[in-house]
């Protein structure tokens, strides 16, 4: 799980273009959106791709986004539970 | 009432963007590619929006705030903008990835900035800028057209300030594939020294991104007076001839103190610039710009601030070292420029 | 002050018709143009049904005399241009000062797609014939010089507001006293670059999608081109004894909020709606009918609807969104609902919603649902936001 959270992170700073983001300083808890790293709809829609390209698979409702993609925590706990 | 540029920027393969050129002059440039020497994005634009901001995107919206720092207005009422091809490394990005992966697993990012009026709106969300915005995309007139619009926007009393600009990039892919079209010089030996005398096939590849802030009043800050825009589509050399004279006799010019023309060092489109200038008798008071910035769509932009410049000392700096042109009082500068021989545009500007 | 600009005849190809008749047909028989993919081929044509032209490539150039090797957006731009201006003598045409204002969002991308399919492996392979057509002038030039026009002529691409801004610049030119008549219009045809570059966006519906109900989930994408020919008071005399209608108002705002969603409260639409009201000297209840640029998004639709609340309530006209039958034409739909509107006023119609079952939550706007004609319209308020936060209005109204 923590190697999944450190790639998570990587992949995370790599997607959206975050460069001068250090991996390590996103916290697990750290909300990802309006607070905390600021992303907005555009990046969430990035996470998508993200979720999909490296790991197989497919949020297919947007709406579910804002629960996914909290914090590095409920992502790592959502890839888990979907990972094929 | 008129349209008074009253500032400028530009990003382009010379030192434009810090004006060293105005001290240090024009570089030759080798070869046939002309690209941008680009400042330090990060020192105009916040961490959080440059991250998703393609080159071009970033030269756009730097040039923009270059000449709204120049004109001393941070509060534009329209964005207009010129490109004859838009953000091409995003479409390409894209396009290629949608080639590559078989329509799926797509990323957002690039396609929604490869649409063309992309810079005209991140210009507008920096400036928090609601008023009229519009981007122009008709390949070597895309910033005459931009232009054109400011004046009307002005004289209808519908805008007070207008940023109005003309960005082109030049990608990878673009090159190759305009190379392969045969639009470009081989490279072996082409300068800029020499670009405009070779007088064979082909040009050289350039990019830009070049803004102005216009506005209705005359300010302390005015450079230069637009006196007159204009382009035209599918009519003779002729027909242009007619209303360039008309231009001349309406501003009581029996001949301009100097002409910018878009000589490209291609035999064709030169030989028909040349033909426009001998009949307008301006052969001797002519001066290149391309040989500096390249050929690209939006390159008459960068024309216009080589022209706004002069204006605002109303003489050649001595660093442009511009032929048959240093030492005179310049008052008035006229900007010919033609796309394949089918459309042309003309400008006037005065000095204010 | 200025001259009144005149819209004296119109052209339109789109996916419920070839031409006008075919179009007002299709109102007429409550049918939409969305349907499973046929002529675009794509990955996708399973799932997301589409609103396209029912003519492939080699019918249209056959139909139009054109080279069946043009890229698809030429051909559609051809065909709605040439019936605009098929009333009207060339050369007289030509004796004033004319202009043609096209508009796209993609260009020639169909045959760009089809060259990157060989590039991509290697960058000295693909046809360069097929990427001629890219650039947005392209369609453009080559449309206005088969029409045997010259003069004053532009592209704009402004994302879903092009063909409206096209529109507005051609009445401003008339108005100002630069041009006396202006072919003014735009065109988009589908591609595997749009319906995926709007898929990675989630904003596509898998069926018939529902604009202003608070069930939409997206939009449904379409292709198609429209032209209306703006006339100066001068040369409608000349030309135009049967004009359609007026433009009366124009406004072209920016949202400046976010690169592809409008503001919550909708503030680009509202600044342009109001803007064009204002020009126009009419009131809100001056309204008969606001063609809505409703594209079954949940953002555009809740933002326009607000908007459209915060100026009209609780007096709201008729309105609908044609793009339940039309699909949404990028490019073209400025233009392809500014000739819904003129002929709203000039055969007193009002258009409706393909369906419509439940007002959006908060929101009191409720679309027509049948086709309705020999009604009162007076006034036409048409509106066109696209990407980029770019906002335009456009009002026509009756002589």
């Amino acid at each position: 799980m923590t190697e999944l959270k450190e790639n998570l992170k990587k992949q995370i700073v790599e997607q959206l273009n975050l460069k001068d983001l250090n991996p390590a300083d996103i916290g697990d808890d750290m909300p990802l959106f309006v607070e905390g790293l600021g992303l907005d709809s555009i990046d969430a829609l990035e996470l998508i791709v993200l979720l999909q390209q490296h790991y197989g698979i497919k949020l297919a409702k947007a709406e579910d986004g804002p629960i996914v993609f909290k914090s590095v925590n409920t992502m790592a706990e959502y890839i888990m539970a979907n990972k094929k | 009432m008129g349209a008074f540029i009253n500032g400028a920027g530009t990003i382009s393969p010379q030192s434009t963007h810090n004006n060293e050129v105005l001290k240090n002059g024009f570089m030759t440039l080798a070869g046939n590619r002309f690209s941008c020497i680009e400042p330090d994005y990060s020192q105009f634009i916040d961490v959080k929006q440059i991250r998703r901001m393609s080159r071009i995107i970033k030269m756009g919206v730097v040039a923009a705030q270059m000449a709204s720092r120049d004109a001393e207005i941070d509060n534009p009422d329209a964005i207009i903008v010129g490109t004859a091809f838009g953000c091409l490394e995003d479409t390409n990005s894209f396009l290629s990835k949608l080639v590559q992966y078989k329509e799926d697993m797509l990323s957002p990012t690039a396609f929604i900035h490869s649409t063309h009026n992309t810079i005209a709106a991140q210009v507008a969300i920096i400036f928090r800028c609601h008023g009229y915005n519009s981007t122009y995309v008709h390949k070597g007139i895309s910033f005459e057209s931009a232009l054109m619009d400011a004046v009307l926007l002005l004289e209808e009393g519908a805008s007070k300030n207008v940023l109005v600009g003309g960005v082109d990039e030049i990608t990878e892919t673009g090159f190759n594939i305009m190379n392969r079209l045969g639009l470009y010089k081989d490279d072996e030996k082409i300068n800029s020294d020499n670009l405009l005398h070779l007088k064979t096939k082909g040009t050289v590849a350039g990019e830009g991104a070049t803004f102005f802030s216009v506005s209705d009043t005359r300010t302390n800050k005015s450079i230069a007076e637009i006196k007159y825009v204009r382009t035209f589509s599918f009519n003779t050399l002729d027909e242009v001839i007619t209303e360039t004279k008309k231009i001349f006799s309406e501003n009581s010019i029996i001949k301009p103190d100097m002409l910018i023309a878009g000589f490209n060092g291609d035999e064709k489109d030169d030989k028909l610039t040349n033909e426009f200038i001998n009949k307008i008798g301006c052969s001797d008071i002519a001066t290149g710009y391309k040989h500096l910035c390249g050929e690209y769509g939006t390159a008459s932009a960068f024309g216009l601030w080589m022209a706004t410049t002069i204006l605002k000392e109303k003489r050649v700096p001595v660093a442009f070292k511009l032929d048959g042109a240093s030492g005179k009082i310049i008052e008035n500068i006229l900007l010919y420029n033609h796309h394949g021989d089918i459309h042309h545009s003309l400008i006037l500007v005065t000095s204010c | 002050m200025g001259t009144s600009v005149y819209v004296a005849h119109v052209g339109i190809i789109s996916p419920i018709g070839n031409n006008l008749a075919e179009n007002l047909q299709a109102f007429e028989e409550h049918r939409s143009g969305v349907d499973r993919a046929q002529f675009l081929k794509t990955r996708h044509d399973a799932e997301f049904p589409l609103a396209e032209v029912k003519f492939t490539n080699e019918e249209l150039a056959n139909k139009y005399d054109l080279d069946i090797g043009l890229s698809r957006t030429i051909l559609l731009s051809y065909a709605a241009a040439a019936e605009a201006l098929a009333p009207f003598d060339r050369k007289q045409i030509n004796e004033f000062r004319t202009g043609f204002i096209s508009a796209s969002t993609v260009g020639g991308m169909d045959k760009t797609e089809s060259f990157f399919e060989e590039y991509i492996n290697d960058s000295q392979s693909g046809d360069l014939k097929l990427v001629m057509h890219h650039d947005c002038g392209k369609p453009t030039d080559y449309v206005c010089n088969k029409l045997g026009l010259k003069g004053f002529v532009t592209t704009i691409s402004t994302a879903c507001s092009s063909s409206a801004n096209a529109i507005m610049l051609g009445a401003r030119m008339i108005k100002s006293g630069q041009l006396d008549i202006v072919v003014a219009g735009g065109v988009d045809a589908l591609t595997r670059f749009t319906l995926n570059g709007f898929n990675t966006l989630m904003i596509v519906d898998r069926e018939q999608s529902r604009p202003l109900d608070q069930t939409r989930v997206g939009l449904n994408l379409g292709e198609g081109a429209a032209y209306v020919v703006l006339m100066s008071e001068h040369a409608a005399k000349v030309f135009a004894p049967n004009i359609l209608c007026k433009i009366s108002g124009y406004c072209n705002t920016n949202d400046s909020f976010h690169q592809t969603a409008l503001s919550d409260d909708g503030k680009g639409p509202f600044l342009a709606m109001q803007g064009a009201l204002q020009m126009s000297g009419l009131l809100p209840s001056d309204i008969s009918y606001i063609n809505m640029h409703g594209t079954g998004t949940q953002n555009n639709d809740q933002a326009e609807g607000k908007a459209v609340e915060k100026i009209f309530h609780p007096n709201y006209p008729k309105l609908s969104s044609t793009k339940s039958f039309t699909g949404h034409t990028l490019g073209a739909s400025g233009a392809i609902e500014a000739v819904f509107s003129s002929m709203a006023i000039n055969k007193g119609l009002i258009f409706p919603n393909f369906t419509f079952n439940q007002p959006i939550d908060g929101l009191h706007i409720k679309p027509e649902t049948t086709f309705q004609k020999n009604v009162s319209v007076n006034h036409v308020l048409s509106n066109s936001f696209g990407f980029g936060g770019n906002c335009t209005s456009l009002i026509f109204s009756k002589i």
